[in-house]
């Protein structure tokens, strides 16, 4: 099944010229996928329309072989409910605990708080973060604060986990280990992008990469087209 | 819907309380107040109105000269009661129309020092038409001097003023009413954009629009009746005070059940209202998201 269709996608915003064009591009269910490109190519912007935090000015988005465009706003929420979301910037709720921000998307879901407190607990402790979830973003380092976001974007199970630079405040090893739990949620179905500027992480894998380069897309950068 | 979750939902969590929490209680309280005090106003007018319907609708009001003599006044009577439409009539004696005139004359009014006038008050059957000009011309006919005062005209223009005031006090408890719902719009907005964050997180984890606005309208909900109870009782306190300090005709009394009913209406269309408006904004807030 296909999870992501891109079918000439492009974004621009006004005067400024465009961000993408002409992106199309299909993810299966359980398929593996760096994207990359250097800094300002465009990579937080595809993700944000694939994501549906963004609207694209051109082509046509299909998520779960749904068209995103024909849809209200209320199937387009329960389609983000089925999508996980690492934020480049974490998007952590300072005023909240570690806890409460990793189970956020499954209140959201509307589980109930026993069955909340088992998967947090689970998932929190396969990150490594499991003694610390009590406390806030504040009193983490940028590694675990990173870890949670992961979590909160895992918990739920999604079908479709993006990841924006979920590495970037985590030392190599540190990276190695969640690229090993993103591969493993992957075997389990989950359909991963992760968009990434570090090449040596992705040099580690073989996952194939997407690369984009001002906005287009170049094709994957190994092993060829698919 | 779980009920647990009509009171609080998990959602709360990301939106905590904030100072716009306390701005809308207080802002509330004071239109609440200003509202109540104006639904009061309005019961005790009507109050009012109706006493002076009772006494001066369906009345007229003789006036003999001092020296007409007995038999005038009883042919006088007598015309009075074959007259279609008079209901009762009653002839004052003097004493009791020396007592009308103390508060103008003092106690100097008695009978027997001034010439006081004689006084038959007429009571009219309901909504009888009675022919006053021909009734006036008739009695003076009998009795030279005599005088039938209709206090109707009088009763109209009070009326007529009465009715402008309740108008104009029904409009001023609308337009505060119409504010409340404004500056809740407005103490949402500032909510929304406090937390902004929170906000557009929740919305991109997917929960709908509904969720979203549900927690912001119970807060809405709660701040609005904790600020209608708080100026719906000060609004009442205030009422009962006046009325002990300063007794009237139709005086404020806490075993009023209209008094009651006028605190709780306010109390449930400041709740209510403030759980419309703050509901209005947030969905607006969320329409511009993608």
């Amino acid at each position: 099944m296909a999870v992501v269709t891109l079918d000439g996608i492009g974004r621009n915003y006004g005067a400024g010229g465009a961000v993408l064009s002409e992106i199309s591009l299909t993810l299966e269910a359980g398929e593996f996928c760096f994207l990359t490109g250097a800094p300002g190519a465009g990579k937080t912007t595809l993700l944000n329309i694939i994501a549906l935090a963004e609207e694209p000015s051109a082509g046509r988005l299909t998520l779960f072989e749904t068209d995103t465009a024909a849809v209200d706003r209320t199937a387009r929420a329960a389609l983000r409910r089925r999508i996980g979301i690492v934020f480049q910037d974490l998007r952590l709720l300072d005023h909240l605990s570690a806890r409460d921000n990793i189970a956020l998307p499954l209140h959201v879901g509307g589980m109930a708080d026993a069955q909340i407190r088992e998967h947090v607990g689970e998932v929190a402790s396969w990150l490594g973060i499991g003694g610390r979830i009590e406390l806030p973003p504040a009193a983490l380092s940028p590694d675990e604060r990173q870890r949670v976001a992961i979590a909160r974007a895992i918990v739920s199970r999604p079908d479709l986990l993006l990841a924006d630079e979920p590495t970037s405040h985590m030392d190599d090893e540190s990276a190695l280990t969640l690229m090993r739990a993103f591969e493993q949620l992957s075997r389990f179905g989950t359909t991963v992008l992760i968009a990434t500027s570090d090449l040596a992480l992705t040099q580690q894998s073989q996952h194939p990469r997407i690369y984009l380069e001002a906005g287009r897309l170049t094709g994957p950068e190994n092993g060829g087209p698919r | 819907m779980n009920p647990r979750a009509f009171i609080r939902t998990p959602l709360d969590l990301a939106l905590p309380r904030d100072a716009t929490a306390l701005l809308l209680v207080s802002t509330l309280a004071l239109i609440g107040y200003l509202a109540t005090l104006g639904g009061l106003m309005l019961v005790l007018l009507g109050d009012d109105l109706r006493a002076w319907n009772r006494s001066l609708d369906d009345s007229l009001t003789l006036q003999i000269p001092a020296e007409t003599s007995a038999a005038r006044i009883e042919t006088s009577l007598a015309l009075l009661r074959q007259t279609p439409g008079i209901a009762e009539l009653r002839l004052l004696d003097q004493a009791e129309t020396a007592r009308l005139l103390e508060p103008w004359l003092g106690s100097a009014a008695a009978p027997d020092t001034l010439p006081i006038p004689r006084l038959i008050d007429i009571r009219t059957e309901p909504s009888a038409a009675v022919d006053i000009a021909d009734l006036r011309e008739k009695l003076a006919a009998i009795t030279p001097g005599a005088q039938l005062e209709d206090h109707r005209p009088a009763l109209a223009v009070h009326r007529r003023a009465a009715t402008r005031l309740a108008i104009l006090i029904a409009l001023g408890v609308a337009a505060v009413a119409a504010f409340a719902l404004v500056l809740t719009v407005v103490a949402t907005n500032l909510r929304l954009a406090l937390h902004r964050g929170a906000v557009e997180l929740l919305h991109l984890i997917g929960a709908a629009d509904a969720d979203l606005a549900w927690p912001v309208q119970l807060a809405a909900l709660r701040q609005g009746f904790a600020g209608g109870a708080i100026g719906a009782v000060a609004a009442l306190l205030t009422v009962l005070v006046i009325g002990h300090l300063m007794p009237l005709d139709a005086a404020a009394s806490a075993g009023d059940w209209r008094f009651w009913g006028v605190a709780l209406a306010v109390i449930v269309l400041a709740g209510a209202g403030a759980m419309s408006a703050a509901r209005f904004a947030v969905l607006r807030q969320l329409a511009r998201m993608p």
